[in-house]
């Protein structure tokens, strides 16, 4: 008994020692100056768009690239400054008209229910018409889904979410018809050999053309209709704008047209539950499922838990040319991503911050910039500093090299 | 040979699940919902290949070994040594337990956004959500193990002249080393099952979490699932380690 005990003894001071030994070596690695390079470097961190503010605020990144609302929070709250918006970002306008999000549908929802899936898509064409007839509205409403009525906070102030989205609508181009992006970069970074093409197969032209047909007064003719339709989205982001437009002014949209994705409750400013409604019958329940990222919510539609989506360009193409069989029915938005960098950087606008990511590189301090992984923000910055001839690192890969 | 039979016998329903899974696979034909094992294999197969242009298997199961260790580590220090304490000193306890018992049940996820505001992204936030996760059943255990000293072993200690300090140290730790065993057992487990949750955090790009997570941003549930099998066959050989020990160092337990 006593051997036992003076082994397991020794066995606990051994742990101790192994463990301060594996602390003391890790922790400095972790700390090292790294040397100067020859060509000037940033580092991408990968974060998700909400923590990115106390990111920049608590100097853990010198900037990052990401969609509204986040970016007018950030500017709004005294966090930081927007130096670059999509149009400046290099190369020459590319990413004007480019599609940031998507709506996207199951090739077998398409398939079996190509008449629901038109109407879908026609009631989400019917909410970006409506965000340009009352805009003022279509602040509101979004205002309402993503924040709710009250204040929000942001580092030491409070922001109205009517002000913030007011500041955040006009650098958002709701569009159903911008150009999908080209994968160049991203592609690259992946494995080869996952990667499909995908530049023919990913858009259902007839389901979008039978949409603009519905909206021009053709009559739905429903065949067969599913139990429940279930959308995913993101509720935090107003990039969706359009949803949520034609859900709360499903009223005047069926006055317009016929047919609209009505709310079941009216009392709530982000319902879950809608029913697709035409000539004043319910033909599909429609569940509203939020989801956290785009790539989980694609899938999600894989996995046949998803009928239709509301995500990002980017996570969509990706999994379309992996295998996932769905299809982009047509765009969302254009636009709507800023570049943000605190108060005090020595930039202010996309050239003098190429300026800074020079200096900062050559005194062995390469600037940190935050984007949302697989997003159409990572593809524009890996484009733009390969354009520049800045290479660019992964943070907290030092050891596996540069990707 | 009753060893190779209780083998065999541990084999027999994984074999089995392998085995219904594949056929369920090609009955559903869809590799998001089940990826048959032919597409699972090639990925286990070759742990030295870069997965997504990224870190290979063997790189991510490396990094992730060590952050485990890290904050396991961490967690068996502290967690020992306030266990102890808490164990031996009824006011140490009256100080620390209420406290305790508050963030216990607080899930180690809960503490991302407070790790990156403390930490900061990387090392160090990474570190604390494994060490918040393994440092409770460090703890609890060390305390139970003070506690569960017999008190027949002190008083016979006493008798004999000890002074506390040679009793705790002779006879207080000693007596508790089984339940502490019995702790980093359980802490180590669940350290694993916080690394998922760790490498979601920002400024991580390497790690079976981390690849788990960005194999379900790309739909690639294969690399998921070769990443939960990696994560499964560490845990069984820690696992084994830990009841090995068990057994041979505190084999006086019950004898007694």
């Amino acid at each position: 008994m006593v051997l036992g005990m003076r082994a397991g003894y020794i066995l606990l001071i051994c742990i101790i020692i192994i463990a301060s030994l594996v602390l003391v070596y890790e922790l400095p690695s972790n700390y090292r100056v790294r040397d100067i390079p020859d060509q000037p470097q940033v580092q991408i961190v990968y974060g998700t768009s909400g923590i990115m503010p106390q990111l920049l605020n608590t100097s853990q990144v010198d900037a990052f690239f990401v969609w509204e609302s986040v970016v007018s929070t950030a500017e709004m709250g005294g966090i930081g400054k927007v130096i670059a918006r999509d149009a400046d970002i290099p190369p020459d306008r590319k990413w004007e008209n480019t599609a940031c999000n998507v709506l996207v549908m199951r090739n077998s929802f398409i398939t079996e229910y190509p008449e629901i899936a038109s109407l879908l898509s026609a009631v989400t064409i019917a909410g970006i018409q409506k965000i340009y007839d009352d805009p003022g509205e279509a602040v509101n409403i979004t205002a309402r889904w993503v924040y709710g009525s009250k204040p929000i906070r942001s580092a030491g102030l409070f922001l109205d979410p009517i002000e913030l989205e007011k500041n955040a609508f006009p650098h958002i181009v709701f569009t159903d018809n911008a150009s999908l992006p080209d994968l160049g970069l991203i592609e690259k970074s992946l494995s080869d050999n996952i990667m499909s093409d995908h530049s023919s197969s990913n858009t259902v032209g007839s389901v979008y053309k039978r949409a603009l047909d519905l909206l021009n007064g053709s009559k739905p003719h429903i065949s067969k209709t599913p139990s429940s339709v279930r959308i995913g989205y993101l509720p935090s982001a107003d990039l969706y704008a359009p949803l949520y437009v034609t859900i709360i002014e499903s009223d005047r949209i069926c006055e317009t047209y016929g047919f609209c994705l009505a709310p079941r409750s009216d009392t709530s400013d982000r319902p879950d539950e809608c029913q697709l409604i035409v000539n004043d019958k319910p033909v599909a329940d429609v569940q509203l499922l939020p989801g956290q990222v785009g790539g989980g919510i694609m899938t999600g539609l894989g996995q046949r838990a998803i009928d239709v989506a509301y995500i990002g360009s980017v996570p969509t193409l990706m999994q379309i040319s992996m295998g996932n069989p769905a299809s982009i029915i047509h765009s969302i938005n254009a636009g709507g991503s800023g570049l943000v960098v605190d108060d005090q950087a020595p930039c202010d606008d996309w050239n003098s911050f190429i300026e800074w990511v020079e200096n900062r590189s050559f005194s062995g301090q390469p600037l940190i910039i935050a984007v949302p992984q697989s997003s159409i923000q990572e593809e524009m910055m890996r484009e733009a500093f390969e354009y520049e001839g800045i290479q660019i690192s992964l943070y907290g890969l030092p050891s596996f090299g540069a990707l | 040979m009753k060893r190779f039979h209780g083998f065999i016998k541990g084999l027999a329903i994984p074999v089995g699940i392998i085995l219904i899974w594949q056929v369920l696979s090609i009955y559903i034909q869809n590799s998001f919902i089940l990826p048959g094992w032919e597409t699972i294999i090639p990925v286990l197969i070759h742990p030295f290949d870069p997965l997504f242009g990224g870190a290979s298997l063997y790189q991510n199961s490396f990094t992730s070994l060590q952050r485990v260790l890290n904050g396991f580590f961490l967690a068996v220090l502290i967690g020992v040594f306030l266990g102890l304490l808490c164990g031996w000193s009824k006011s140490a306890e009256d100080y620390v337990n209420p406290i305790i018992q508050i963030l216990r049940p607080v899930p180690p996820i809960a503490w991302m956004p407070l790790a990156i505001a403390w930490f900061k992204i990387g090392f160090g936030s990474l570190i604390f959500i494994i060490f918040i996760g393994s440092f409770f059943p460090v703890f609890i255990s060390t305390i139970e193990g003070v506690r569960s000293v017999r008190v027949r072993w002190l008083e016979v200690a006493q008798t004999l002249g000890a002074t506390t300090l040679e009793i705790f140290k002779t006879v207080v730790i000693p007596g508790a080393l089984p339940s502490i065993w019995t702790g980093l057992r359980l802490a180590f487990g669940v350290a694993w099952m916080c690394l998922v949750a760790a490498e979601m955090l920002p400024g991580t790009s390497a790690g079976l979490g981390y690849l788990i997570m960005f194999a379900y941003n790309l739909g690639q549930i294969q690399v998921i699932v070769a990443g939960m099998i990696i994560i499964g066959v560490i845990g069984i050989v820690a696992d084994y380690f830990f009841r090995m020990g068990q057994t041979k160092l505190f084999n006086w337990q019950g004898k007694e």
